[in-house]
């Protein structure tokens, strides 16, 4: 069987070989990427800037995804929305997301609109219309997604409090919804001072894939965007979290049907050597029916609903987590012990040949994903060169896959899974609550 | 604007040569079996859709989630291996397998690298012809899903969804519960599991779909290898009951003590999947209630930020379909929301939709179409509906034509045959004694609890 993922591996690494990208920088410091492919008519244009969540001072949480609704809401030259209204009757489509580490924006649209876009984008990039009224529409607008998604979600919530209570000192401790508080109180300044700061082309990345001439939209590019002048962008100092030397645990008392939990032990940073075996031992631990966490907490032990465990992707160290319901009280109490026993298992022997050998197979799968369609592809290049600085990176993933052994995942999950490192919350029915 | 529609439909149609250098022929084995193979190099990726027939309109009234249990045991062990070895082996090979069943058909969705499309197909050939149905994996199934029933209570939109769907096609499988009840999964017998998957699991009422980086010869020599020997059965036989629109109001509050905003859906029956006017229906659709500049959104979100999204949509199956408006808000403004969806779908009514209006869903349609088309996922899942429906094969090949042509007066005509404005059913999930007084306007309310949906 190890001979078929050497044969996989090559294949893989061939497949990327094919892929046409260029990129390079413009005179004011924007980065662009190049991605250019005739299969589909149509073109994904995606900008990433380096702001979110880990970028904002306390009492501003949810700025950085406040502010990306706003940048759909008017500029200079298309009035409030135009924006989506000019995109949807030309067939396109436009959409944005924000992250902790970064905030993103894309859209994909006919080949033959390129140049259209691109005035579009710039527009809102120099002359975003800030003012009040964007600002109050959009506070309401994003104080109701965060009451879909956060406050009445149980899980959400439960993620919430991990990330407030596992990082004491780095940013990630802080939501990228927001504090419900806070975005009660961000102030048009607020935003002014971020979109200056921020918003500019040397701390952007710009990614273009699909249906486009190289040559036609290099000129165009530095036609529209060379003029945006430079920003002084306040370095980010990247906060190292002090080591957690205790335990901590917090309990929820919630809307909730049945018990669960969740654990954040402190771990790695997409760009650490270790980050590919505590990968892989997430796949091991919970995906599929033959992971650990289906064998035996759900098929041999009849714990739980469902499980899942998940190395965070992220810029500065992360955390690894795991989250688990429990199908009533009776079998909550057994949950966390059974966990631990998983992972004691692993410490001690390690993972099998096999289940490795299983996980390695599923990531060449979910590599692939990122080739599908114009806008995974965009995004995939625009996420590598962000966060680690290089787009190229995506390229190798499978290889630094394939390098890791049982025992690298033997001695990383000796080395972050520690009790002492750990916050776990815990989320039990409101009427339990004494 | 004209010339962006032709643009549009070049865009449309190299796509789909993009996609596939095959034609879209249906075969079939001797005993019964149909399966398509569509051949896509562009990633050493394929593709696999098996559809079962009959779905949870199978299911009798008395055992709901029969048709998804079973669904789900095919996966716990064959004739020749556990349900340990079946995942062990076949998720060694990096995919994962997925069986999901609504009320026209059970599917199951996996995906294979090309290097191991054969061991793929040859233990999936094996979960579905030989499943053990074994008695242990069938109470741990059962017990496993009733927790999972349980647990989705927690979602409020979940349980807006599954109310609406239970109140609207009342007396009509349609209206039952998927996965079923409580009491109902704890009792159905493993009998009952073997017997449904003998009668309905059946070869002539299967259909493989394959796509991508594969060789259609090979695809057929594999095909009539792993499947030949498969018992052919019995036709399905369905249950054809007609389904009528409501003829009164119908308000449903349901109790979910703690939510701090409130999920609301508002609709009537819709349409069934080969009705001739989908393609007009889907445009006024679009321009009420689907994408960013719709009139729902533009009313809810954009001018008074009394949500986060809004939406409306035909959610159409064999016999019938419901047509319905989702949003949500915070509990004070729930009957604000009800009042602006209710006018809106009055102005509708009362006065048609706009040129523009039109042009821009027309463009909007087919663009998201052709977005979706590009992953191998979207392609193959619109393939699925298109042969399981029967559906004109035109919605593949012609499609952005055939929206790009249609006529105003086709437009204005569903308008007064499909978009209901009053004999309404009103679901909406929240804390009743934060916002019934809200509801009171609306007309007489029935109150239930949340806890309803599944015992």
């Amino acid at each position: 069987m190890k001979r078929l993922f050497f044969l996989i591996l090559l294949i893989s690494n061939l497949f990327a070989q094919n892929i046409d990208v260029e990129s390079y920088s413009l005179k004011n410091g924007m980065k662009v990427i190049l991605a250019p492919n005739k299969e589909v008519p149509s073109i994904c244009f995606r900008i990433f800037f380096k702001v979110g969540g880990k970028y904002e001072s306390p009492g501003t949480t949810g700025i950085s995804h406040l502010f990306e609704h706003m940048m759909f809401n008017g500029s200079a030259k298309y009035k409030p929305g135009m924006f989506d209204k000019i995109l949807e009757e030309n067939g396109g489509y436009s959409n944005g997301s924000t992250w902790n580490d970064f905030t993103n924006y894309w859209e994909e649209f006919n080949s033959d609109k390129l140049e259209l876009i691109l005035d579009m984008e710039t527009d809102r990039m120099k002359a975003l219309k800030l003012d009040e009224e964007n600002l109050e529409q959009e506070r309401y607008i994003v104080m109701e997604e965060r009451r879909l998604s956060v406050d009445n979600n149980p899980q959400q919530k439960m993620e919430e409090e991990l990330y407030a209570n596992a990082f004491v000192s780095h940013l990630y401790r802080q939501p990228v919804i927001g504090w419900m508080n806070d975005l009660k109180k961000i102030s048009l300044d607020d935003c002014k001072y971020f979109y200056k700061t921020y918003y500019s082309p040397n701390n952007s990345v710009l990614i273009l894939t699909g249906d486009f001439d190289k040559t036609q939209a290099k000129k165009l590019i530095a036609k529209y965007f060379e003029k945006i002048p430079r920003a002084k962008i306040p370095s980010y100092k990247s906060i190292v979290e002090p080591e957690q030397n205790s335990e901590k645990v917090i309990t929820l008392f919630q809307e909730v049907e049945l018990p669960s939990l969740m654990i954040g032990y402190k771990s790695c940073s997409i760009n650490d050597s270790d980050f590919y075996a505590m990968d892989l031992l997430a796949n091991i631990l919970s995906k599929g029916l033959s992971s650990r966490f289906n064998k035996i907490l759900s098929e041999e032990k009849k714990l739980i609903t469902e499980a899942y465990a998940y190395q965070d992707q992220m810029e500065d160290p992360g955390l690894f987590k795991i989250y688990a319901q429990a199908r009533g009280e009776k079998e909550f109490k057994n949950l966390l012990s059974e966990i631990e026993k998983i992972i004691e298992d692993i410490k001690t022997k390690g993972v099998t040949s096999n289940e490795i050998e299983k996980a390695k197979n599923s990531k060449v799968l979910e590599y692939f994903d990122s080739f599908k369609t114009n806008q995974s592809l965009s995004f995939a290049l625009g996420y590598y060169e962000v966060l680690t600085g290089n787009y190229n990176n995506l390229f190798k993933i499978v290889d630094k896959y394939a390098k890791v052994t049982s025992q690298d995942i033997q001695r990383v999950a000796q080395k972050y899974f520690n009790n002492n490192s750990r916050t776990i919350v815990i989320s039990k029915p409101k009427s339990e609550k004494q | 604007m004209k010339k962006t529609f032709l643009i549009l439909v070049l865009l449309f149609t190299t796509i789909l040569h993009a996609q596939s250098n095959s034609d879209f022929q249906i075969k079939s084995l001797e005993n019964g079996l149909k399966y398509i193979v569509v051949q896509n190099k562009k990633l050493p990726l394929i593709q696999v859709r098996v559809i079962f027939n009959g779905g949870a309109s199978l299911d009798p009234q008395k055992s709901q989630g029969l048709t998804y249990l079973t669904g789900q045991l095919l996966l716990k062990g064959t004739t020749k291996r556990t349900a340990q070895q079946i995942a062990e082996e076949f998720e060694f090979l990096g995919s994962t397998i997925n069986i999901s069943t609504n009320y026209d058909y059970s599917v199951i969705s996996t995906e294979f690298l090309k290097y191991n499309f054969q061991d793929g197909m040859n233990i999936l050939s094996e979960i579905i012809t030989s499943p053990a149905f074994d008695s242990k994996e069938i109470d741990k199934e059962k017990e496993k899903l009733i927790s999972e029933l349980k647990s989705s209570l927690e979602n409020p939109t979940y349980v807006a969804n599954q109310f609406f769907n239970k109140i609207i096609f009342e007396g009509h499988p349609y209206s039952q519960s998927i996965r079923g009840t409580v009491k109902q999964i704890d009792n159905i017998s493993a009998r009952q599991i073997r017997n449904h998957y003998k009668n309905f699991f059946v070869p002539n009422e299967t259909i493989i779909i394959l796509y991508g980086d594969v060789n259609p010869k090979d695809a057929e020599t594999l095909i009539k290898n792993l499947f030949s020997n498969w018992q052919k059965g019995e036709s399905i036989k369905l249950i054809d009951k007609s389904i009528q629109p409501l003829s009164n109001l119908k308000l449903v509050l349901v109790d979910k003590p703690g939510l701090t905003q409130s999920q609301i859906r508002v609709g009537n029956i819709g349409i069934n999947q080969n009705n001739p006017d989908e393609i007009p229906i889907t445009i006024v659709n679009t321009i009420l209630g689907d994408g960013f500049t719709s009139r729902l959104v533009e009313e809810i979100r954009v001018k008074r930020s009394l949500t986060y999204g809004a939406r409306s949509s035909f959610q159409m199956q064999r016999q019938s379909g419901k047509f319905v408006i989702s949003t949500f808000t915070k509990n004070e403004t729930v009957g604000e929301v009800i009042q602006i969806i209710l006018d809106e779908l009055k102005k509708l009514k009362s006065s048609g939709v706009s040129d523009w209006e039109i042009t821009k869903a027309k463009n909007y349609i087919i663009g998201e179409l052709s977005r979706n088309l590009q992953s191998p996922e979207g392609f193959v899942d619109y393939l699925s509906q298109i042969i399981f429906y029967q559906k004109d094969k035109e919605l593949l090949t012609k499609f952005a034509d055939k929206i790009k042509n249609t006529p105003k007066e086709k437009i204005q005509k569903v308008i007064k045959e499909y978009f209901p404005e009053k004999n309404l059913l009103i679901v909406v999930v929240g804390d009743a004694k934060e916002i019934r007084s809200q509801l009171e306007k609306f007309g007489e309310i029935q109150q239930v609890s949340y806890e309803q949906l599944v015992e």
